[in-house]
């Protein structure tokens, strides 16, 4: 009973914080939470892409990972899921058979709440095959016993159950007052994911209703309170509130919607891909150095050993030539000396494993980090390159044809909606180049580092407030593009700190390239904070993770009020730490 | 598409006349010796090489022809990498009907043009920029740079500066590579003989 009182088994968890749970699970080698990791990136990825055979794979993996974890109410649950999805592989007699197993394990136990839950899936198996009778009268069953319960994750189901049913025979004004009662119970009972879900559910029926005004409403309210950044649901939300905006003819916030949705779809797709290799690099980091660690503990047992042996000996000398100490006398101090040693190369050596072990450590972290922003900088690129190239292109093309048009029609040039919609079509392209810009700094290939910060810092002075000093020293030239492409975007990161949180009106920006080192410094006078209390924020977070990631030096001095200088270092003698095998293979360089 | 579109819109203009359409850089380097255009307006952004180098290429083979860059960056680095290899005019694919023939009138007559927001992007880079080397006023001293500065001054050595800053060697020594490089110094002494020239420390 004891993880149903967790959180999570029965919420609506969001993509990181299933990450988060695999992560825990796997590196403390928890089986339970590797478990309940799996089952709900299995419900996620099925409601997401609606693949059931991977859900299938990893519902399985759960099963076996609960049954280790010796969790038998687990076990039954994950298994009463799984079998939801044998009918289609030709299993449908063991489905049932499972769930049966399951309902009656759940009877012996007296747990009422989870018997009732089955009862809703075996409903769906007989869906699946056809039983509609059966089903309807499982349904009807859950439905009664859910009720009686007043428990509240089961209402929830029903009541979400019961709108979907609603919504199919077009009664919109029923399912809208079922979804408000979701609402409601969600609220009472904190589960804020479910009232997002129904804020979204009546948004989505008043569109259907035709009540454009209170959709958007609940659209705006369903935005407001989604949590999660990296959600189908938030996807979704985008999608609506552009298609009801487009309903109300309110075309710019239906455009930025619609660039929202965009986003966020590609971002979506990233992040999984990220995540995937992230992943992968992770599992095989462990396993190699859970290899090199077991190597390093062998040795020093043998060593151990070795040591043991020879202080035996001597002491069965000393015992044997006890009469004669005199005379060995040099000998035995001979002896001793080479004891001693032994011993401080026994020490080193153990120093020197530590540190092994400790580098081994960094060098993981490292190579995560690396496929992690590798992947990162590839999406970037690719989007950037489809924004700029096709919607670019298009936008140009289309822009040319709209003059066309009006040097033809003379009379629509003084036809005031024309006109509007050209100044929609130029704030739509230069929007466009913007996000491409942002996503790849273009120049930066073609021009090098010096000339693509020039370009950054020229963009930011366009755009109004703060007087920002560039200074250069030294070529910049033939320096790796990883590196060159972090450092960039370490200014970038640096520049937008300083204008947007510490609000500076007068920024340094000085890139120093010496024989071995390239140095970069940005100093503003803005607000300033205290750097203990703010490493951990996100920015900064990032910003350090970059450093490291080439190798790099960061010094950040500031104080409330008087502005902040940061500087980094970072040698250019040594390339960027070479990837491991598989990590290559996961992410192409060229 | 978009090379389609320009062609009707020049088609329109009296004194005009659209010799040649070209869809990538070798058409273009194989077709522009053949009609030997007065004008040529040059993608940057090209699929199968790049502008800057068709724009090269061009200038040394067939030097008559004015070439006017259309494009999506308005980034001073390209604009002033065009200019550089020989392109007389600059303008932004999202330019409007009358500046675009504005723009290819001037370099018929054998003027420059810049659209408007190209303009602005080149005026912008220009302020308050400085590079190594030799230079007429004095650099820009950073906060951090003033103080190392200052303590070297005071004969302070690497690890005292450090200790004083609460900085680590490493960093003191950046600051001290960053102003030997911007005040044209070798050492130390000519650190110290910039810094009085220049009178750094006084204000």
């Amino acid at each position: 009973m004891l993880i149903w009182a967790q959180p999570g088994f029965e919420d609506r968890l969001s993509f990181e914080q299933i990450q988060t749970l695999l992560a825990d699970g796997i590196s403390n080698r928890d089986p339970g939470k590797q478990a309940l990791g799996w089952y709900k990136w299995a419900i996620y990825r099925e409601q997401e892409t609606l693949n059931r055979d991977s859900a299938f794979q990893y519902l399985a993996r759960s099963v076996d990972l609960f049954l280790l974890a010796g969790d038998t109410t687990a076990y039954h649950r994950a298994r009463a899921e799984l079998a939801i999805r044998l009918p289609e592989r030709g299993m449908a007699e063991d489905a049932i058979e499972m769930q049966q197993e399951a309902l009656d394990y759940f009877r012996r136990t007296q747990n009422r709440r989870l018997e009732t839950l089955v009862l809703a899936q075996m409903a769906q198996v007989y869906q699946l095959q056809g039983d509609t009778a059966r089903a309807s009268a499982l349904k009807k069953a859950f439905r009664d016993k859910g009720l009686m319960l007043q428990d509240t994750f089961l209402l929830i189901t029903v009541f979400l159950d019961d709108v979907a049913r609603l919504q199919n025979e077009r009664n919109y004004r029923d399912a809208i007052s079922l979804a408000f009662r979701v609402l409601e119970l969600a609220r009472q009972s904190k589960r804020h994911e479910y009232g997002t879900l129904a804020e979204y559910q009546i948004g989505y029926l008043n569109k259907l209703a035709r009540d454009n005004y209170m959709a958007l409403r609940f659209f705006k309210r369903a935005e407001a309170s989604i949590s999660a950044a990296y959600d189908p649901l938030r996807r979704d939300i985008y999608r609506q509130l552009s298609a009801v905006y487009t309903e109300l003819d309110s075309l710019r916030p239906a455009l930025y919607y619609a660039t929202r949705h965009i986003e966020l779809g590609d971002t979506l797709l990233s992040r999984d891909r990220i995540a995937t290799s992230h992943r992968l690099a992770a599992q095989y980091g462990e396993k190699e150095r859970s290899r090199q660690l077991d190597e390093l503990k062998a040795r020093q047992e043998e060593l151990e050993l070795s040591k043991r042996q020879q202080r035996d000996f001597f002491y069965a000398i000393l015992l044997f030539f006890g009469a004669i100490i005199l005379a060995l006398f040099f000998m035995v101090r001979d002896y001793r000396h080479r004891l001693a040693t032994n011993r401080v190369i026994a020490e080193q050596n153990e120093k020197i494993n530590q540190q092994t072990i400790r580098q081994l450590e960094a060098n993981f972290r490292i190579e995560s980090m690396q496929s992690m922003l590798e992947g990162q900088e590839l999406e970037r690129k690719r989007i950037a390159t489809d924004l700029h190239d096709s919607l670019g292109g298009l936008l140009a093309a289309t822009k040319i044809r709209l003059e066309n048009l009006s040097g033809k029609v003379p009379e629509l040039s003084r036809n005031e909606e024309f006109s509007k919609v050209k100044d929609l079509l130029n704030d739509t392209i230069a929007e466009t180049r913007q996000i491409s810009r942002n996503l790849q700094p273009g120049s930066l290939h073609q021009f090098g580092l010096m000339k693509a910060v020039r370009d950054l810092i020229v963009r930011v002075r366009g755009d109004g407030v703060p007087t920002i000093d560039f200074q250069h020293f030294g070529e910049f030239e033939g320096i790796d593009h990883t590196v060159a492409l972090n450092c960039y975007r370490i200014v970038q990161e640096l520049l937008q700190n300083s204008i947007k949180h510490a609000k500076a009106t007068e920024i340094l920006v000085q890139l120093t390239r010496t024989e071995n080192e390239l140095a970069l410094l940005v100093e503003d006078n803005g607000l300033g904070y205290d750097p203990d209390t703010v490493t951990k924020g996100m920015g900064t977070d990032n910003l350090s993770q970059r450093v490291q990631f080439i190798r790099g030096d960061i010094s950040i001095q500031s104080a409330k009020g008087q502005g902040t200088s940061t500087m980094v270092t970072v040698p250019l003698d040594s390339r960027p730490p070479a990837p491991g095998t598989q990590v290559q293979a996961l992410s192409p360089t060229s | 598409m978009f090379a389609e579109g320009l062609e009707t819109m020049l088609g329109g203009e009296p004194d005009f006349e659209v010799c040649g359409l070209a869809r990538n850089a070798a058409d273009t380097l194989k077709q522009v010796p053949e009609v030997e255009p007065n004008v040529l307006l040059l993608d940057i952004n090209l699929p199968d090489k790049s502008g800057l180098d068709v724009c090269k290429q061009l200038r040394a083979e067939q030097p008559d022809v004015k070439i006017l860059a259309l494009s999506m960056h308005n980034d001073e680095s390209y604009i002033s990498a065009m200019l550089n290899l020989g392109a007389q005019g600059y303008v932004l694919k999202n330019t409007g009907r009358t500046e675009l023939c504005a723009a290819i009138r001037a370099l018929a007559e054998g003027r420059t043009y810049f659209s408007q927001e190209v303009t602005d992007t080149m005026m912008q880079s220009l302020m308050r920029e400085r590079k190594g080397g030799t230079a007429k006023e004095p650099p820009k001293i950073s906060r951090r740079e003033r103080e190392v500065l200052k303590l070297i001054m005071d004969e302070c050595t690497t690890q005292e500066i450090a200790a004083q800053l609460f900085l680590s060697e490493k960093t003191v020594e950046s600051h001290r590579a960053a102003l030997l490089a911007k005040l044209g110094a070798r050492n130390t002494a000519g650190l110290v003989k910039a810094a009085l020239h220049w009178k750094i420390l006084e204000d």
